[in-house]
């Protein structure tokens, strides 16, 4: 493991906040019990460590079953490969009561879109309709809900949902915009008059095409 | 157990987030489950600490120091992963 140092760059510019750390910490400790600074030092960098052994072991979990986007089940299962299989069972429950949490969330915000009436309502709306017939089983509160409020509630909840959302994936967004704009120079080159002077390979391209154009191929070369 | 409220994570998300994307073998994951890794990493930081705090009440002391968490480290299987995280003073 050579590569131990320049990790350890990295990992202090992710390391998690030394309050919070000592918080978690404290929280299961007798009371007076203090932590050296070096040893909350090291308790978080082996938290980063921690995140980064249970998802690339989870990540392993979504490729042996030819997934590419690391799911909860993904997680869950990993455990047991990390020597953690004692966290699995409270963990289910955190995702039940996750999942829970979400459809609370969906079903406000759904019943929160009907009574704005915005033009987005042609977008979704017979989910929104489904949701709301749901919601009006639960809870009678929808009138009571002033406009304004409705407005700011709305954005609150949207931000926290998308923050949230189960279907919201993290992607390597930077690689593949790179690779969808190297593909679209690539067209444009091809339907352009300009002389293609190369490959992407870098190779030369021998225009077989009049002398004059060989000419200014070899020129520019 | 504990009295926190099930289905939430004190850790900021986005800073685990970050971490996750820095394994370039990781293709995506979704946001359940980073929550999921999130809550994983904060029981796993309590259980460091209560097997730390073992040692450092071996030794009569109040106050963790590294060397108990190295200690700890070099005893459990379960700790192995961290042989290379925690500097231990010779």
């Amino acid at each position: 493991m050579g590569s131990k140092k320049e990790e350890k760059v990295l990992i202090d510019d992710l390391l998690l906040p030394k309050s919070i750390i000592s918080r978690i910490v404290k929280g299961v400790l007798p009371p007076k019990t203090m932590v050296q600074r070096d040893a909350l030092k090291s308790m978080s960098d082996s938290a980063t460590v921690f995140i980064n052994y249970l998802a690339s072991a989870a990540n392993e979990k979504a490729l042996s079953n030819s997934r590419k986007i690391v799911s909860p089940q993904d997680v869950l299962s990993a455990l047991d490969d990390v020597e953690f299989g004692e966290f699995r069972e409270e963990l289910n429950e955190h995702f039940h009561a996750y999942e829970a949490l979400l459809k609370e969330k969906k079903i406000k915000s759904s019943v929160i879109s009907e009574a704005i009436d915005t033009d987005e309502v042609h977008v979704g709306k017979k989910a929104r309709i489904d949701s709301f017939l749901q919601v009006k089983e639960v809870t009678n509160k929808v009138e009571e809900i002033p406009q304004p409020e409705v407005i700011e509630a709305r954005e609150t909840i949207e931000e926290s949902l998308a923050q949230a959302y189960v279907d919201e994936t993290i992607t390597s967004d930077v690689e593949e915009s790179d690779e969808a704009n190297e593909k679209k120079d690539e067209v444009s080159n091809r339907k352009s008059d300009t002389i293609l002077l190369a490959t992407a390979d870098g190779e030369p391209v021998v225009s077989e095409t009049e002398d004059e154009s060989g000419a200014d191929l070899s020129d520019q070369n | 157990m504990d009295n926190t409220s099930k289905g939430k994570t004190i850790l900021p998300l986005s800073r685990v987030k970050k971490t996750i994307k820095m394994d370039k073998d990781i293709h995506s994951c979704s946001n359940a489950s980073v929550l999921l890794i999130s809550l994983a990493t904060e029981m796993f930081l309590k259980r460091f600490s209560q097997k730390a705090f073992q040692i450092t009440k071996i030794n009569k002391r109040r106050t963790i120091q590294q060397k108990d968490l190295a200690d700890a480290v070099r005893k459990d299987d379960q700790l192995e992963f961290l042989t290379d995280v925690i500097p231990s003073k010779m």
